[in-house]
C-alpha cells in the first residue's frame, strides 16, 4: 500500500465536496476513479497533491501523513498529476516543460547554474536526456522544440503526462487524460498508461469513457454527491445496484 | 476638539469614498484597477475651476460641467485604452498598464494646458464658520458633505432600483452569466466608465474647495488614496468604498491632529500594507480557486 | 572627437547603463510573473544608503555602492515575505504604495534632509580623477582630458558591472532556476504541483529585482552629485515599467533594448521635451494594445539567431545539442 485516504472530507463553505472517503492505491496498480460530473473527483486529487487541505481525515503516503504539505513536498516525496484543463508552461518548449517537471529530482544551484560546473553540466546533460526519453515514451518526441502552447491538444495532454512523469513519481494521477481524443488517440493513451504500470508506477486515473476504465483498472472506486458509493474491481463494480442507479444506468441507456 | 477632528476627518473622508467609488464601480464591472482615475479627478478640478473663473457660472454648474467633462474623458480611456485590451485576451496585468499609460499623459497635458503651479477657487463662501457648540463647521465643509454624501445616496438608490443600475450590479456579479440574461454587458461597461469617471470627476472639485488647491500633480497622491479605499473597503464593494473612504479621512485628520502630521501622505499606504500583510488576498478576496 | 567626449554625452552613456540595470531589476522579478513596482522605491534606499555612507561616514564609494544594494535587499526581506504572497494586482498596488511610502519617509527625515535632496555627493568620476592625478595624470592622456579620461573609467567599470549583470541574468534564465521561474510565470499553481517551491523562488526573484535596483540607485547617486525625494516619484517606477513594457519582458534583452530606447529618446525628442512624458503614456497604451509582450519576444529571439549564428545552424542540422537561443 502506498498511498492511503482515511475518512478524508472536504467542505467549501457549505458544500459537502467530499465526505468520508476512505480507500487505498496499492503499489503498480491502476485505481480508476468514476462518478458524474460535480462528484468530488478533481477535489480529491486537488486533496492529494496538497492543492487543498482536507477538512478532517488523513492522507498518507507510504504510512507517512501528508495532508497540510506544501504541494512541491508532496510532488517530491512521490506524487505528481495532471490536470482536467491541461496547463502547461506555454511559453517554453515541450522539452524544457519536461525538465521543469523534474525540477525536484536534480539538485544544482544558482551558483553552479551560473558557472556551468561539470557537476551542473553533466547534471543537466543527464537531464536533457531523460527529458528526451520521457518524450518518445509519450510519442512526442519530434516535438521536443516546439513552443507547449502550439502543440496540438492530444499532444498538450501527452507532455502533461511526460512532465508529471519527470517527478520520478510512485503514484501518477491522471485527470480525465482522455478528454477530447478521439477513438484511436484514446487507444494510444490506453497503451501508454499499460506502459507506465509497467514502469512499476501506481496510477490513479478519473476517466468518463466506462469502457477504458473497465479494460485497465485494476481496481474502481465510484463517487457520487461526495460520497463514496462503490469500490473494487470493475466487474465487481459493474454489478452493483447503485452504481448502476446512479452513473451507469444512465450511461448505457 | 475630538469632535472638530471627527468633523473635519468625515468631510475629508468623503471626498476620498467618493473617489474610491469610482474605482470600485470600474473594479466591479471590469475586473480591472483604473490607475487614471486620479487624473480624472484632477481634470474636473481644472474644468470646473476654469468654469467659476473665466466663465463666472456658480459652483453647482461648474461641478455638473466637471462631471460633464469626467465622463468624456472615462468615454474616450474606455475606447482608446480599455475596449482594445479587452478583444485581444491579454494578461489581467495589461489593463493596469495601459491605464497608468493613461494615467501620466492627463498628467502631463494638464501640465501643458494649465502649467504647473497651484491655483484655487476665488473665495465664495467667506470662510464663514457655524457654530455648533462641540465643533464649528464651514460653509464649504457643509457644501462639501452634502454633495458627496447626497451623490453617494443618489448612486446607491440608482443601483438598486432602476433597470441600469440592476445591469451594472448583475454584470459585476458575474459578467457571462450578465451577457447571458440579455444585459448589453458593453453598454452597461461604457456606462460605468463613465459614470466613475464623472463621479470621480465631481470629487476632484471638492478636494479642490476642501485644500483650496488645484494642480496638475494632485491626481497621483488622491489616486493612491483612492486605491488604497479600494482594498480597504474591498475590491468591487461599493459600501466598503463609502465607510473606507470616511475611515481613511478620520485616520488621516487624526494623525495631523496628533503630531504625526508630515507623514500624512504616508497613513493611507501604510494601513493598506499592514492590512494586506494580514490578509495577502485583500479583506473581501476568496483564497484561490484550486487546480482543475 | 573632443565634441564627442563632452561631459554630456559622457553622462547620458552613463544613465544608459544606469537604466539598463534597472531594467534588469524589474526583469528578474517579472521573470517570475511578479509585477513589482517597487523598484523606484528600492533605488531610492540604494541611493540614499550609498550616498549617505560616503557623506556622513566617509566610507569609499567602493564599498558604499554595494551596501546600497545591500540596504535595498533587506528591505525587500521586510517587506518581501508578505508581499511575495500576494496575487497579481495586490503585488502591484502594495509594491506601488511601498514606493510611496520611502518617498514620504525620505522627504520627512533629518538624515536624508527632507525635500532639499542630498547633495555634494561624492561623485565617481571626481573620484576618479584624483585617482589619476595622484598617478601624475593630472593633465591627461594624448589627447583626452583628465576629466574625459575620468569619465571614460567610470563608463568602463559602469559596463563591466552591467555586463556582469546581463551575464547573471543570462545563464540564470537558462538554469535550473531559470527553468523555474519560467514555470511559475506560466503558471504558478502547476509550478508547484510540478515540484517547485513557488514561494521560494518568487521570494528569491524580488530579493535580485531589489538588489539590482538599490545598486542601480546607489551608482546613480555618484553620478549626479545629488539626489531628492522626487527623483524617485511614481513616475521613477513607470519609467522602469516602460522599460519592460516597450522592450519585452520575457528575454533579457527586451528590458535592456527597451531602457536603450527610453533614456536616449528623451534626448532625440529635447525639441518637445514637454511632451515627454505625454509620449511615454502613449507608448504604454499603444503597445498594450497592439504587442503586450514588448518588441522583443522569445521567437524574435530564436529567429534572429538562427539568422546570425552559424554555430546554431550547424547544431541544428546534425542534430547535437540544443542551440542556445532559447530565453
Ligand atoms: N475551489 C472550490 N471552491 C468551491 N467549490 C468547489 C471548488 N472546487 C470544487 N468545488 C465544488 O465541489 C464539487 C466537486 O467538484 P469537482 O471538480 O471535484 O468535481 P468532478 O467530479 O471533478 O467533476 P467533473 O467530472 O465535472 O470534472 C462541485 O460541486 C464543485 O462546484
Ligand atoms: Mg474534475
Amino acid at each position: 500500500m502506498i498511498l492511503a485516504l482515511e475518512n478524508v472530507s472536504k467542505n467549501f463553505g457549505g458544500l459537502a465536496a467530499l465526505s468520508d472517503i476512505s480507500f487505498n492505491v496499492n503499489a503498480g496498480e491502476i485505481v480508476g476513479v468514476i462518478g458524474p460530473n460535480g462528484a468530488g473527483k478533481t477535489t480529491l486529487f486537488n486533496l492529494i497533491t496538497g492543492v487543498f487541505s482536507p477538512s478532517s481525515g488523513t492522507i498518507r503516503y507510504r504510512d507517512k501523513a501528508v495532508n497540510g504539505l506544501k504541494p512541491h513536498k508532496i510532488t517530491e516525496l512521490g506524487v505528481a498529476r495532471t490536470f482536467q484543463n491541461i496547463r502547461l508552461f506555454g511559453h517554453i518548449s515541450a522539452l524544457e516543460n519536461v525538465m521543469a517537471g523534474a525540477h525536484c529530482r536534480i539538485k544544482a544551484n544558482l551558483w553552479q547554474g551560473l558557472w556551468r560546473t561539470k557537476v551542473e553540466r553533466k547534471e543537466e546533460r543527464e537531464l536533457r536526456q531523460k527529458a528526451k526519453t520521457l518524450l518518445q515514451l509519450v510519442g512526442i518526441a519530434d516535438e521536443e522544440n516546439t513552443l507547449a502552447a502550439s502543440l496540438p491538444y492530444g499532444k498538450q495532454r501527452r507532455l502533461e503526462i511526460a512532465r508529471a512523469l519527470a517527478a520520478e513519481p510512485e503514484v501518477v494521477l491522471l485527470d480525465e487524460p482522455a478528454a477530447g481524443m478521439n477513438e484511436s488517440e484514446t487507444e494510444d493513451l490506453h497503451g501508454l498508461i499499460k506502459e507506465i504500470q509497467k514502469l512499476g508506477k501506481a496510477v490513479v486515473l478519473i476517466e468518463h469513457d466506462m469502457n477504458l476504465m473497465m479494460n485497465l483498472c485494476d481496481r474502481l472506486v465510484v463517487l457520487n454527491f461526495g460520497k463514496k458509493i462503490s469500490e473494487g474491481t470493475p466487474d465487481v463494480v459493474r454489478e452493483n445496484a447503485e452504481v448502476i442507479e446512479a452513473y451507469l444506468g444512465k450511461e448505457e441507456e | 476638539m475630538l469632535w472638530q477632528q471627527v468633523v473635519n476627518g468625515l468631510t475629508l473622508g468623503s471626498t476620498y469614498a467618493l473617489i474610491a467609488l469610482g474605482y470600485t464601480l470600474i473594479f466591479g464591472v471590469l475586473n480591472i484597477v483604473n490607475m487614471a482615475h486620479g487624473e480624472i479627478f484632477m481634470f474636473g478640478a481644472f474644468v470646473a475651476l476654469m468654469l467659476v473663473t473665466t466663465f463666472k457660472v456658480n459652483l453647482l454648474v461648474a461641478m455638473a460641467g466637471a462631471a460633464l467633462a469626467g465622463a468624456v474623458l472615462g468615454y474616450l480611456l474606455e475606447v482608446t485604452a480599455l475596449r482594445p485590451l479587452r478583444k485581444r485576451a491579454v494578461s489581467h496585468m495589461a489593463p493596469l498598464i495601459s491605464t497608468i499609460g493613461v494615467s501620466i499623459f492627463l498628467e502631463s497635458l494638464a501640465l501643458n494646458l494649465f502649467g504647473a503651479q497651484s491655483q484655487s477657487f476665488p473665495p465664495m463662501f467667506s470662510g464663514k464658520l457655524l457654530d455648533f457648540g462641540l465643533f464649528q463647521i464651514s460653509v464649504i465643509q457643509v457644501v462639501i458633505l452634502a454633495i458627496s454624501v447626497g451623490l453617494m445616496l443618489v448612486l446607491k438608490f440608482w443601483l438598486d432600483r432602476t433597470k441600469m443600475g440592476k445591469s451594472i450590479r448583475a454584470t459585476s456579479e458575474n459578467i457571462d452569466t450578465a451577457a447571458i440574461l440579455g444585459v448589453n454587458t458593453q453598454r452597461v461597461i461604457t456606462i460605468t466608465v463613465m459614470l466613475a469617471s464623472g463621479l470621480g470627476a465631481v470629487a476632484g472639485v471638492l478636494v479642490g474647495l476642501a485644500f483650496n488647491a488645484v494642480e496638475p500633480t494632485m491626481g497621483i497622491p488622491m489616486g493612491f488614496k483612492g486605491l488604497a479605499v479600494l482594498i480597504l473597503g474591498g475590491l468591487g464593494n461599493i459600501t466598503g468604498a463609502m465607510v473606507g473612504g470616511l475611515l481613511l479621512g478620520i485616520a488621516e485628520v487624526f494623525s495631523v491632529a496628533y503630531g504625526a502630521s508630515s507623514y500624512r501622505e504616508a497613513v493611507a499606504f501604510g494601513l493598506i500594507m499592514v492590512l494586506l500583510f494580514l490578509r495577502p488576498q485583500g479583506l473581501f478576496g476568496s483564497p484561490g480557486n484550486g487546480g482543475r | 572627437m573632443d565634441s564627442l567626449l563632452n561631459p554630456y554625452y559622457l553622462q547620458i552613456v552613463m544613465f544608459v547603463m544606469i537604466n539598463a540595470m534597472l531594467g534588469i531589476s524589474i526583469y528578474l522579478t517579472l521573470a517570475t510573473g511578479q509585477l513589482s513596482l517597487g523598484n523606484a522605491g528600492f533605488m531610492s534606499v540604494g541611493a540614499y544608503t550609498s550616498a549617505l555612507l560616503t557623506l556622513k561616514v566617509g566610507v569609499p564609494i567602493f564599498l558604499a555602492v554595494p551596501a546600497g544594494g545591500i540596504a535595498a535587499c533587506l528591505l525587500a526581506a521586510v517587506i518581501g515575505v508578505p508581499t511575495t504572497r500576494m496575487q497579481g494586482l495586490y503585488l502591484a498596488i502594495a509594491t506601488l504604495g511601498f514606493g510611496e511610502v520611502v518617498r514620504v519617509v525620505a522627504l520627512n527625515l533629518k538624515v536624508t534632509n527632507g525635500a532639499l535632496g542630498l547633495s555634494g555627493i561624492p561623485s565617481m568620476s571626481v573620484m576618479t580623477g584624483k585617482g589619476l592625478s595622484e598617478l601624475g595624470l593630472g593633465s591627461g592622456v594624448g589627447i583626452l582630458s583628465a576629466q574625459q579620461l575620468s569619465n571614460i573609467i567610470v563608463i568602463v567599470v559602469l559596463a563591466l558591472m552591467l555586463a556582469c549583470l546581463v551575464f547573471f541574468a543570462l545563464r540564470l534564465s537558462k538554469s535550473r532556476m531559470g527553468r523555474a521561474f519560467a514555470a511559475i510565470k506560466a503558471d504558478e499553481q502547476a509550478a508547484e504541483v510540478s515540484g517547485i517551491n513557488t514561494t521560494y523562488y518568487k521570494l528569491v526573484a524580488f530579493f535580485m529585482g531589489a538588489f539590482v535596483a538599490g545598486l542601480a540607485g546607489a551608482l546613480a547617486a555618484h553620478i549626479t552629485f545629488y539626489i531628492g525625494p522626487q527623483d524617485f516619484s511614481y513616475h521613477k517606477a513607470v519609467e522602469i515599467l516602460l522599460f519592460a513594457v516597450l522592450g519585452g519582458s520575457n528575454v533579457v534583452w527586451g528590458p535592456l533594448l527597451g531602457s536603450f530606447i527610453l533614456t536616449l529618446l528623451p534626448e532625440v525628442l529635447r525639441p518637445v521635451a514637454e511632451f515627454r512624458e505625454m509620449i511615454y503614456g502613449a507608448i504604454l497604451v499603444i503597445m498594450m494594445t497592439f504587442r503586450p509582450e514588448g518588441l522583443l519576444k522569445e521567437g524574435t529571439i530564436r529567429f534572429l539567431w538562427a539568422k546570425f549564428n552559424w554555430r546554431a545552424k550547424a547544431e541544428d542540422d546534425n542534430s547535437q545539442p540544443e542551440p542556445e537561443g532559447g530565453r
